[in-house]
């Protein structure tokens, strides 16, 4: 326990180290809290950045410059299946810290938008995980480096326990099952869900569909991310269970991750989010 | 006594054939692809240390570690020269054609080349443990048996314990669920398929080598023990290697009691008869259903 919440502080020291080099000489910075707080007003007193998301954002430096770092910086992103272009030339930057929606109509990319970013997809155009250039179509060096994905319609493993299922996410920073078992991540990803518990044995399969999103939400925290990117938690879920998703998602951006949420509906996203980027037609608007 | 040693003689068959059949449970675990090539990596692992060691006149451990490197490197190269491009090039293959063609393939292409390296006739591996059969009152049993019988013991629990209860285990049986679901959290897929299939190959090579003293093998006999495993394999739905390995032990009893009690002509053919009748009769239960709807 004690080993591995030091070798976690030791992962969030060191991505300071290397972002507060890119970015503001550690002097000049305001401490972590007050940054995020900053960056907020200044994305408040915008209005959301709908209309002129991200790139503009980014270009000016508002989200990158004066709050504290980038977590995740997207320039000219294309995506396309076939000769189907899906997303075209999406530019964008998240906020280490901060929550951002990706909000549009079905079929216009948003999910795609994720998929590019995460290489699950083959992309044009760059991607930046806290200043490091990501390569084209690796997922696994995307969770390496603390980007997580909760993909759309959960991707779980059907035939393994929930309890299995969510501890595979450690698999991301650690081979052993007892280091993982012990480990921070995978004690908040196992709390984060107290009506899960009972369940932890059943076979994931057998879940019902919002269990299912609980233990893909759990699995997603347990990879230990600083950003948690998140598509359609709440798809096909009841009200009630939708609403417990959007608290756990709270709680784990009030811990610090950084969160990105695909939703097609803005507006439960928008009561967490303090960043819009709206996807239409594949652009980002 | 008659009983006691039929049983013996098939509880070391049924154990080659549960091996194999967790092998191939294991790797479609990982890969969804049915290795049908099982049964042939055993035969090369027999003749090639036959040939070596009495018509290269090698020694002993140096054919067998040969043998094993061959067998290995074959069967890396066939991953990440067929199977990379079958599984994950542009023009993936998909379905059925996955799921038999290749390694069906494979199992042609290792007994064509086996005849020309190592002619048609019978051969086996020199005995590892030499000496007459051992007899407790009148039960005998045979020294490459225990040889058998230890090593499927030994493979068996590795990869129980394995996939019971290590993280690597379960990404293994992750990959073979869902790939992207196992590429999410890091998990290569491709690495434990390339791995399993060498492993496999490798595990099947020592069986050949073990084991053929007792049988013989020629250059067509592996697709027999392939078909066998198979079988046992698809008893346990091919996903669930416990199984799979129950119903090896079971077909060898079962084979060598119709050998011993009916005929030993028609023992074979009778015993398919009886494992297609269960089948039959109830498909659920045996796992059937899982394996043909997937």
């Amino acid at each position: 326990m004690d080993g591995l919440s030091r070798s976690d502080r030791g992962t969030r020291e060191r991505r300071r180290g290397k972002t507060s080099r890119e970015s503001v000489p550690e002097a000049e910075r305001a401490p972590g809290v007050g940054a995020r707080g900053e960056a907020e007003r200044a994305v408040g007193e915008r209005g959301l950045l709908s209309g002129h998301a991200g790139s503009t954002a980014g270009e000016r430096g508002l989200l990158s410059g004066h709050a504290g770092s980038t977590a995740l910086r997207v320039a000219s992103l294309s995506v396309a299946y076939g000769n189907v272009t899906a997303v075209h030339d999406a530019s964008f930057t998240v906020a280490d810290g901060a929550a951002c929606a990706i909000t549009g109509p079905n079929g216009n990319g948003k999910s795609s938008i994720l998929m590019g970013i995460t290489g699950m997809v083959r992309r044009k155009g760059t991607v930046e995980v806290f200043g490091a250039a990501a390569p084209n179509g690796d997922v696994r060096w995307m969770a390496r480096h603390g980007l997580t994905l909760v993909p759309e319609r959960r991707q779980l493993y059907p035939d393994l326990s929930a309890w299995d299922n969510v501890i595979l996410g450690c698999y991301t920073w650690t081979r052993s099952i007892a280091t993982a078992r012990n480990s921070a991540p995978f004690g908040r990803a196992i709390e984060l869900f107290p009506e899960l518990k009972p369940h932890l044995r059943q076979v994931a399969g057998t879940l019902s569909g919002g269990q299912q999103q609980m233990v893909a939400i759990a699995r997603g925290l347990a990879a230990n991310p600083k950003i948690l990117a998140v598509d359609e938690p709440c798809l096909g879920l009841a009200e009630a269970v939708a609403q417990r998703v959007y608290e756990a998602l709270a709680g784990i951006h009030a811990d610090g991750t950084t969160l990105i949420i695909v939703e097609e509906a803005p507006k439960r996203a928008l009561t967490l989010c303090s960043q819009r980027v709206e996807v239409r037609n594949g652009v980002t608007a | 006594m008659k009983l006691g040693n039929l049983i013996i003689a098939g509880v070391v068959t049924g154990s080659i054939y549960a091996t194999f059949a967790v092998c191939v449970a294991v790797w479609y675990r990982v890969s969804n692809i049915l290795n049908l090539a099982v049964g042939d990596f055993a035969m090369v692992g027999a003749l090639c240390v036959d040939s070596l060691y009495r018509v290269r006149g090698l020694p002993l451990w140096a054919a067998i570690i040969t043998t094993l490197l061959i067998v290995s490197v074959f069967a890396w190269l066939y991953d990440i020269i067929v199977l990379r491009l079958a599984v994950d090039g542009r023009g993936r293959a998909e379905g059925i054609v996955l799921t038999f063609f290749f390694t069906f393939a494979l199992s042609f292409f290792i007994d064509g080349v086996a005849k020309m390296a190592f002619g048609s006739d019978v051969h086996a591996a020199p005995a590892l443990w030499n000496g007459a059969s051992i007899a407790v009152a009148d039960l005998h049993v045979a020294r490459a048996g225990i040889l058998v019988l230890a090593c499927a013991l030994l493979i068996g629990g590795l990869f129980w314990v394995y996939i019971r209860f290590t993280l690597g285990g379960k990404a293994l049986e992750a990959s073979g669920e869902n790939a992207l679901g196992a590429r999410i959290v890091g998990i290569d897929t491709r690495r434990y398929r390339r791995w399993i299939f060498v492993g496999t190959a490798v595990i099947a090579a020592v069986f050949g080598i073990v084991e053929s003293p007792i049988t013989g093998y020629t250059y067509l006999s592996g697709a027999t023990i392939s078909l066998t495993g198979f079988l046992a394999a698809a008893y346990g739905g091919f996903r669930k290697p416990g199984r799979a390995l129950l119903a090896g032990l079971f077909i060898g009893v079962l084979e060598a009691l119709l050998g011993g009690y009916v005929s030993a002509e028609y023992g074979t053919t009778v015993m398919y008869a009886i494992l297609a009748a269960l089948v039959l009769a109830w498909p659920r239960g045996l796992g059937f259903e899982s394996a043909v709807s997937g």
